[in-house]
């Protein structure tokens, strides 16, 4: 079976709280707050980001790579490779396979799937999985305090810190979101999509999960998915407590594809050797679940609790201006 | 599409990569010489290499009035490599009160700008955070 060998982090540097939004539009209260990405930040360069600390942290250089996958539900483009576009600049050889995921945000585990399956083959001896978006919700929408931005990367090998064990899927085909390419991020019918959509999918996917690889208890849980309910009611149904969730939707938001791969760092720096870690992945019409065991707690420098505890707050007018969503007549 | 210009650069931007004279060891970047500018050497074959992403500060300026597309004040400053070449670049993550000559920096890609749909690239400069 496949391993991870590196695990890196993007999380850009400025903050706004949730209650400075609210009070934006006259709404009380508001918990956490969100990363936002500047100006001149997009689903590439986050990537490459979280990309570089990745191959540091596996201590591989950029030219031992054979796979480069990058998934984003945000990249803007309808043809435009974001994993082409990284090669180059990750100094990776001009003849690594190249391959981009999209179109939702389970896309993040379709790449480690693709990345995982070439490692196991041996086809692959290093892969990088890039997952990296930046999420912007309609102003004064409910998902505006907690839509964001952020990176992770993912370095597979032949050996590493932690197994992946085992992977199960659940397609429902249950719709749960479409969008257009320009529109805002995040339009969904959530309780309605968070029972049929989400829940009976993700579950389905953990049964088959726990029915292939052997299981004696989860240590640890990591969930993608727009909406931080979700993960208490999935614990709940799947009997896993509540204290075991890993997130850091609190500090920085939901960051789509990029979610897996921070709340899953964030899983290994709480991990002692042999733990398990459960990693759901959402996305509209079903979901994906991942079985991981930790072989060694990896070091981070600085902390994953750290990256996320940082950064700049800034006000509702700054935010509005960065994001692009100030226009005025020239 | 990609221009012939930026082509012939983006290599060495997009991975960092310098050309050292051989005669002198004086690094040109982003561009390949044929003719060293510090010894004077021509022809000469330089040699391409990754340079670090870090450097300092040799001097600088804060921009405050640009075209409509810049956020302003925007400080560009002329940055000196470890591995000796110099480029100008934007400096961004940054308090403008922090910034002085010899501040280290190291680079990080980027928006440059947007050229027929299609967003270009390329480094610009943060306080230097990681070793
Ligand atoms: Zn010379």
């Amino acid at each position: 079976m496949s391993h991870i060998a590196g695990i890196g982090v993007y999380v850009p540097r400025y903050r706004i709280e949730a209650s400075e939004i609210n009070s934006a539009w006259a709404r009380p209260g508001g918990r956490g707050r969100k990363a936002v990405a500047e100006f001149d930040e997009d689903a590439l360069t986050m990537g490459i980001q979280a990309a570089h600390h990745a191959l540091t942290h596996a201590g591989v250089a950029g030219n031992k790579l054979d796979s480069i996958s990058f998934a984003s539900v945000s990249s803007g483009y309808a043809e435009y490779s974001l994993a082409a576009q990284s090669t180059q600049v990750l100094g990776a050889l001009v003849s690594a396979n190249v391959a981009d995921f999209g179109l939702s945000t389970r896309a993040v585990t379709s790449a480690l799937q693709a990345g995982l399956d070439g490692v196991h083959s041996k086809r692959i001896s290093h892969a990088l999985v890039i997952a990296s978006d930046k999420l912007i919700a309609q102003p004064g929408s409910s998902f505006e305090p907690n839509y964001a931005a952020g990176a992770g990367a993912l370095i597979l090998a032949q050996r590493g810190f932690a197994k992946i064990e085992g992977t199960a899927a659940a397609t429902s085909g249950f719709v749960g979101l479409s969008r257009r390419e320009g529109a805002f991020h995040g339009l969904i019918d959530e309780r309605f999509v968070m029972q049929h959509g989400f829940l009976e999918a993700a579950q389905a996917a953990v049964m088959r999960l726990q029915d292939s690889v052997k299981i004696s208890e989860w240590n640890h849980a990591v969930l993608q998915a727009p909406d931080e309910r979700w993960a208490s009611r999935l614990l709940k149904n799947l009997k896993i407590a509540p204290e075991k969730l890993r997130s850091g939707t609190a500090q920085i938001g939901y960051a789509g594809c990029a979610t897996f791969v921070i709340h899953l760092a964030l899983a290994f720096e709480s991990a002692k050797a042999g733990e398990q870690i459960l990693a759901v992945s959402y996305g509209p019409g079903g979901c994906d679940a991942v079985a991981i065991k930790v072989i060694e707690r990896p070091k981070f420098s600085p902390s994953i609790k750290d990256i996320l505890a940082s950064g700049e707050l800034i006000k509702y007018p700054h935010y509005l201006r960065i994001s692009k969503l100030l226009r005025g007549e020239p | 599409m990609t221009t012939p210009h930026q082509w012939r650069i983006s290599e060495s931007n997009a991975k960092l990569i310098g050309y050292r004279c051989p005669k002198c060891s004086w690094v040109s970047f982003p561009e390949k010489k044929r003719a060293c500018k510090r010894c004077g050497s021509a022809p000469v074959e330089m040699m391409g290499f990754v340079m670090k992403p870090f450097g300092k500060i040799v001097s600088f300026v804060v921009q405050h009035r640009l075209p409509e597309g810049f956020e302003t004040p925007l400080p560009l400053a002329i940055i000196e490599f470890e591995e000796g070449a110099r480029a100008a670049g934007h400096i961004i993550d940054c308090k403008l009160e922090e910034l002085h000559v010899g501040f280290e920096v190291e680079a990080e890609y980027r928006i440059m700008y947007e050229e027929n749909g299609l967003t270009m690239y390329s480094y610009k400069f943060k306080p230097r955070r990681s070793h």
